[in-house]
This record gives structure tokens, sequence and C-alpha cells, in this order.
């Protein structure tokens, strides 16, 4: 995975947070403007946070852009994740 | 000439001003007391102006620019977190002063990134708030690489509070300044470790504060600091930068641990301590 381009992706949200409701209402056109292999797309689309973890990706940008996207009530759910292995 | 009065350590976790009401009440009044003792010693100081020492959380610079140190020369605001509890608004930088530590950075191998306007984060908002405003004095703050890779080398952030001490006391005024270096101690930030904090780390660190010790310090590798104090341990980089200012005529400090408390509802381990020339 191409840590880069996910860390550019996921800074793009809390540098504008504008962004976040362009890419919830439509994700595909969203992650379209950025150079994403499909693997890529899912994790950010699904914000799988574990798997973007395990190819390090900054984790004050994971935390950040789950918040972002499911609000501060979403902490129980990102601390889930990050410490469930992918089946 | 300028002179270097005293020098702190403390902490700047977002959530003493964000979230006080999470954390156990007896150790935040602890913290707040930390911070009132330093304030205290700053007025005993009569310090005018506040070098705080911070680093970005990969909010206020993005993977197009990560500077590795930055100083703040012109126009401040903040803080850049709405939910900090801190409303927004100026801060006063002592622009002269960051002007004249920027260009003696450059005359003297130091290729500082710039800020003419910047805005500022809880790094260095959180001493503003607590320490720099309540005793009046004006800001300058100086970022560097700890909170995201490519880390500035914590040689080099030693290097770099010897340069801003020098710079300091080759300013022609009666400024009276103190250096604050900022963060830490344990705490993993965002990772699955989250909550977890490392009192043995902690007190280790402090320790080296104490005895002076930077060296050790210098020599924690990142591997090291990542596994006992988690990615956010990383920041004791500006304690080292903030120790490189106080170094006395033969490089000797000490330091005097003013509190610590170990609050993993604030997700950290909150180390404060003063710097003084031995």
């Amino acid at each position: 995975m191409n840590t880069n381009m996910l860390e550019k992706v996921l800074w793009d949200f809390g540098n504008d947070p504008s962004r976040v409701g362009r890419f919830q209402q439509n994700p595909d056109e969203y992650l379209s403007q950025y150079a994403l292999s499909a693997d890529e797309k899912r994790a950010i689309r699904e914000l799988d946070v574990r798997t973007l973890s395990e190819h390090k990706v900054n984790a004050l940008l994971t935390m950040m852009a789950f918040i972002l996207m499911k609000g501060p009530q979403g902490m129980p759910e990102y601390m889930q994740r990050m410490n469930t292995p992918r089946s | 000439m300028a002179e270097i009065v005293g020098g702190f350590v403390m902490a700047h976790d977002p959530l003493i001003t964000g979230e006080p009401e999470v954390a156990d009440s007896k150790q935040r009044d602890n913290v707040m007391a930390a911070f009132s003792e330093i304030c205290d010693r700053v007025r005993a100081l009569e310090a005018t102006t506040a070098i705080i020492v911070g680093d970005d959380h990969y909010v206020l610079f993005g993977p197009h620019c990560l500077p590795s140190m930055l100083i703040g020369i012109g126009d401040l605001e903040g803080p850049v977190e709405p939910w900090l509890r801190i409303e927004r608004g100026p801060v006063e930088n002592n622009q002269p002063l960051a002007r004249h530590i920027m260009e003696e950075g450059f005359d003297n191998g130091f290729d500082w990134a710039v800020a003419k306007v910047l805005t500022l984060d809880h790094a260095t908002m959180v001493p503003t708030q607590l320490v720099a405003r309540p005793t009046g004095m004006k800001v300058i703050p100086v970022y560097l690489a700890c909170g995201v890779a490519p880390f500035i080398r914590p040689r080099r952030a030693h290097q770099v509070g010897q340069l801003i001490k020098k710079a300091v006391e080759s300013f022609p005024s009666d400024e009276r300044v103190v250096v604050f270096g900022t963060g830490g101690i344990s705490h993993w930030v965002g990772e699955a470790q989250m909550g977890r904090v490392n009192e043995e780390f902690d007190r280790m660190v402090l320790s080296c504060v104490e005895k002076g010790d930077v060296e050790s310090l210098i020599r924690l590798d990142n591997d090291f600091i990542l596994e006992n104090g988690g990615n956010g341990a990383l920041e004791i980089r500006n304690f080292i930068c903030a120790m490189g200012a106080m170094s006395g005529l033969k490089g000797k400090i000490k330091g005097r641990v003013i509190c610590y408390e170990a609050m993993p509802q604030w997700i950290t381990g909150l180390g404060f301590a003063e710097l003084l020339a031995a």
C-alpha cells in the first residue's frame, strides 16, 4: 500500500472537513481524485484503520479521520477496530 | 543583552483543557498546581518571553511539507483545535527576538523553516494558555518534528536548544527569556495501546532531567521509545531542546521535578520539572 498517498487522503479530511461530506455522499467519485489502488480505496471507504495501521499509516491521521467520520462517540469503535486482527 | 533566566519541561496534553472532567480530580488538581507553580516561578524570574518548544500532530503540516525545525516569527493565533476549550484568538509573539533567533540560525548552519503567520496547536497553546498568558509573557513558538516521521534527530534537537541560547544571549535588549520543552511523557496516540501509561519509563526520563543527564535521553533509540513510551514519547526531543537551551557555562544543568501524574484518563504520563543551570 502507498502509505504516503493514504496519509494524504486522510490529512485532506482534517485540513478541509467539508471534504468529509463529499466523501460520504459518493466515496468512489471522491477517491477517484487520488492515485489509489482498489485495496487502498477499500481501506479508506471502510475506515479499515487496522489495515491502515498495519501498513504504517500514521495513527494520528487514522484516529483524526475516524472521529471526523463517526464523531467523538466513535472512539470505542475505533479502539475496538485497532485491537481486532483482521480475519 | 537578553538572557535565558529559566527553563521548564511540562505536559501539553490537550485533554488538560479539552476534557478536564474525565480526569481523577486529585490528579487533575496536582497537574493544575504544577502549572500554577511554574507561573509563580516565571513571575519570580521576571520573565518577559517564553520560547515554547512543541511539535505538530499532523494538523498544521501535512505530507506535502514536514519541517524538521520551524520558528514562528510573525503573527500567531490559535488554537487550531476547536475542542480545546481555549477561545481562539491572537497570541503575542516577540517578533524581533524570534527574527533574531531565525537569523542567528541561518548564520550558524541551522536552516529553519519559518512561519510568518502561524496557527498554533495544543502543543504550544496549552502552555500559552496556562502559563504565558497568566504571566503576561510574549510567546515564540518553535516546532520540532517529533510527532510525524521523519523525526528530528535528538542530537539535533539539543543543538537547536544551544542555538537558541546563543541567539538569545546575543540579542541587544533586556529581555528575560524562559524556555519550555513540552509534551510527553509516555502516551500512545491513536494506536492500539492508547490509554496505556508507562510510569517506569516516565520516571526514568524525569530522573535524567533531574540529573541533567541529557546524553542518556539523546541516546535513547526510537524503537526503545516507541515500545516503552509510545509514539507520543518521541516528544522528549522537546525536553532535550530545552535542556540544550539551559546548558550552563560547562554544559551542565540539573532539574527539579515539580510533579508527575500517571493519568490513563488523559492517556498520558504527565511530567513537570524546572531546569536549572548547575
